[in-house]
């Protein structure tokens, strides 16, 4: 029974000790330098059972509103931790650094205490006289920027937000477009509360970084918010009707609705040009570090290390350039994909590239690779830095002999192709040779001269060829032209061997220019292979006629061909002879 | 002498005074004095007449200051005279990657596009003159032919070259005499009405950079039509005719 007690009292003390090993309590701030304008948001967070409230500190520059808080139970190996964190956000009254003491709680019955916090808060951009008031003070908008004279590079915060004291919904925005920069979200949107010229507003708030791509004067265009707001019926205040739900869901339907569109004001910029760079300026602008190391830093030759360059700091970490690495003659290498992550905050868009290189070292001893280094433009002070990594030594150890190639040398594995990775587009740049397109009357008049010149040339030749042709000149074109139907014409009074003979005599003599009625059949023969066609069948076919024609008249076979079939056979051979005519 | 020498130098000035316009535009757009780049160029063309590098400056310029409509519109006329300039169809097409309405280009069946190449594949200068050079073409041919010799390879030669006279002319006529309207929009946001008036019903919206056709023109309302036929009219104030 002792036992058992004693057992149990173990345990208990070992619980405790667990749980009170496991207590704390730990205090942060979404950012550490804001301004007037801007909340911080303070989150405590305890782990333990913690016993009665938070002792937060006292904040007179701040006002201090609760946020809620949230509570996550955990059991691990039979042990139960319970964390509780506690949000609350800080409406800074004044300007200036300031500590936020720390945040004391008993817990398990302990005090603990958070670290303090130090904290600056700006005057940040001097408010207009006026407030951009479209709704008769009870909705406006407000954009502001964290700086009106960035340099090229150089991230620009752009805060937009909606202030109301109504009920509103169906909100449809429409940011600038923010031509000139690049722009990327910061953060997710939020909504508070806070007090403007004694009146309690609703606030939701929208974050961009911006960075100019150019100098010159730059204006970010107005934000307008068409939305329907429950303006209070008489009898009503605004603070019965406001209502600190989403602007961008529907209402209910409560008071009376109007819609309204509001517009912020247009934001007028100057980006200032980067003075001269040195040599081997990266283009980069803000806080950067740079870290690199080996993976192994002793190798056999031919045996890998990896090269492992992050850069980190604010700004776009796709835009990140590769830096030059010198000292690799001695090396094979092959470059890996870069890593890119970006982490956007409330305040600034930061991220961090990875660089990884696969190194082979070629020869043995002792391999130093210098500091690899990368020059950037620093905004806080304006002047260039270079973030630098050490030395890196590498001792590479003789190695095996390894199967070589045909040029006798070390056979390493290929690395793997990476498609290529778009990081960016723009406008092709402008062009610089001037032209012009203009009609001039010499051009028209050249137009109208080669279209209509040519048919009119045509038409006119044609006309006088008709006009030699009807004047009876027995030319040898006239006698090409009407042979066949001269030829034709003939065939209708054929009546004998001897009248189809000559008429395909005359035929050919008119075709020809020569005398028909001299040709033998041989003769014929050679002169329709040399005008009419290269076929031998129609010349010998036309040689075998006139010899049939020329028999026929000195026998007497005038009885045994019937006249139309003659024609019939002289009438072929004249459309064969017509169709396969050259020239 | 001296008056000859003075009016040589003053051609000579009055000659020079477009491409300082243009030095001052493409200064003024390095500077990132977009608007006054813009101003330049204009007046360049109002003054001097169409110019593919004028118009393409130009959309680079309204690029720059976002307005996009302004932008493919200016991209589009510097097509039109240059239509195989690639540098053209690569900023008009990152243009028309921002453009908020997911509406196809106005450019035709791909397929006939394909067929009838040279329809948009030439300007129309140049349909003009390779109409005019083919035809002189096609007359000497058929002289030829009729006239001299029957060769089959110059029957041949006169029908082809007669079918490219009648593409080529054919394409001419279609620009010159039923051009197809295109309509940008080049305001932020712009009510497309069922009748021409304000206070008819809104059918729809469209927004900058929009690119639809335009089959008529009422007073100060053009009738539009979308890609799947939908009818609207819009105020002439919204948009910019190509």
């Amino acid at each position: 029974m002792l036992k058992k007690i004693g057992n149990l009292l173990i345990l208990a003390i070992l619980l405790g000790a667990h749980n009170a090993l496991a207590a704390s309590i730990v205090a942060t701030v979404d950012r550490t330098e804001t301004s007037l304008e801007e909340p911080l948001e303070l989150t405590v967070t305890v782990d333990g059972d913690i016993d009665g409230d938070l002792k937060m500190p006292e904040m007179t520059q701040f006002d201090i509103q609760s946020r809620g808080e949230s509570t996550q139970v955990q059991i691990i190996n039979g042990s139960m931790s319970r964390t509780v964190s506690y949000t609350f956000l800080l409406l800074p009254k004044t300007a200036g650094n300031f500590t936020i003491n720390s945040v004391a709680a008993r817990i398990d019955g302990r005090m603990y205490q958070s670290a303090p916090i130090q904290v600056r808060v700006t005057t940040g951009q001097p408010r207009p006289a006026a407030e951009a008031d479209d709704a008769g003070g009870l909705a406006f908008l407000r954009a502001v920027v964290s700086n009106n004279a960035p340099y090229v590079g150089e991230q620009v915060v752009y805060t937009w937000r909606f202030f109301r004291r109504v009920r509103v919904g169906n909100a449809a925005l429409t940011l600038p477009d923010f031509s000139g920069w690049v722009a990327s979200d910061l953060g997710e949107q939020k909504e508070y509360q806070t007090v403007l010229n004694g009146q309690e507003y609703v606030v939701t708030e929208l974050r961009k970084a911006l960075v100019a791509q150019a100098p010159g004067a730059l204006t970010i265009a107005p934000s307008s918010l068409r939305v329907d707001m429950v303006v209070p019926r008489r009898g009503r205040s605004a603070r019965d009707d406001r209502f600190g739900g989403d602007p961008f869901g529907d209402i209910f339907g409560r008071g009376q609705s109007q819609t309204r569109v509001l517009k912020s004001d247009s934001l007028k910029l100057t980006v200032r040009a980067l003075p001269p760079s040195p040599k081997g300026f990266s283009g980069l602008v803000g806080h950067y570090a740079l870290h690199a190391e080996l993976s192994k830093t002793l190798v056999k030759v031919g045996e890998s290390t990896t090269l492992t360059i992050a850069i980190s700091g604010t700004g776009n970490a796709t835009q990140i350039p590769e830096p030059v690495i010198a000292g690799l003659e001695n090396f094979k290498t092959y470059d890996d994909k870069p890593v890119v992550q970006n982490d956007s905050q409330v305040d600034a868009l930061g991220g961090s590239k990875t660089f990884t290189k696969a190194l082979v070292p070629q020869s043995a001893g002792e391999q130093v690779l210098p500091p690899i280094e990368m020059i950037y433009f620093d905004t806080s002070d304006n002047t260039y830095k270079t973030a630098s990594s050490g030395e890196l030594r590498l001792q590479v150890a003789p190695g095996e002999v390894l199967p070589t190639s045909s040029n006798n040398t070390p056979m390493v594995a290929s690395p793997s192709k990476t498609p290529v990775q778009m990081l960016g587009d723009d406008l092709l740049p402008l062009h610089h040779e001037l032209t012009f397109v203009r009609s001039t009357i010499a051009e028209r008049a050249g137009l109208a001269t080669a279209m209509l010149l040519p048919p009119l040339c045509f038409g006119l030749a044609g006309f006088l060829q008709r006009r030699r042709l009807n004047a009876g000149i027995n030319t040898p074109l006239r006698r090409r032209q009407k042979a066949l139907a001269r030829a034709r014409q003939a065939l209708t009074q054929l009546d004998n061997h001897a009248t189809a003979s000559r008429i395909v005599r005359d035929y050919l003599g008119d075709k020809t220019s020569v005398e028909g009625l001299a040709l033998t059949p041989l003769e014929a023969q050679q002169l329709v292979t040399e005008h009419f066609t290269s076929n031998a069948d129609l010349p010998i076919r036309t040689c075998r006629f006139l010899e049939q024609c020329d028999a026929a008249q000195y026998s007497d076979q005038t009885k045994n061909t019937p006249a139309d079939k003659l024609g019939q056979e002289a009438a072929s051979l004249l459309n064969d002879l017509e169709k396969h005519y050259r020239g | 002498m001296a008056n000859f020498i003075v009016t040589a130098l003053l051609m000579l000035q009055l000659h020079s005074v477009p491409a300082q316009v243009f030095a001052d535009g493409n200064a003024a757009y390095a500077a990132g004095d977009y608007a006054r780049a813009v101003t330049l160029y204009q007046q360049l063309l109002s003054e001097q007449g169409d110019s593919a590098p004028v118009y393409y400056n130009l959309g680079n310029s309204y690029v720059r200051l976002g307005q996009l409509g302004a932008a493919i519109a200016a991209y589009r006329q510097a097509q039109r005279l240059e239509p195989r300039q690639e540098d053209i169809a690569a900023n008009l097409t990152f243009v028309r990657h921002k453009v908020q309405d997911a509406l196809p280009p106005s450019s035709g069946n791909t397929l006939l596009n394909m067929l009838f190449f040279w329809h948009h594949g030439l300007s129309v200068s140049e349909l003009a003159w390779g109409t005019a050079l083919l035809n002189v073409l096609f007359w000497s041919l058929f002289s030829m032919y009729r006239f001299y010799t029957r060769n089959e390879i110059v029957r041949w030669l006169t029908l082809f070259v007669g079918m490219a006279v009648v593409a080529l002319g054919g394409s001419w006529a279609v620009h010159a005499l039923w051009p197809s309207h295109v309509a940008v929009v080049t305001t932020a946001e712009a009510d497309v009405h069922g009748a021409t008036s304000f206070d008819s019903i809104v059918r729809f919206k469209l927004h900058d950079g929009a690119e639809i056709s335009a089959v008529d023109q009422e007073k100060d309302w053009i009738k539009i039509r979308l890609p799947d036929g939908t009818l609207g009219w819009i105020s002439a104030s919204n948009v910019q005719l190509l």
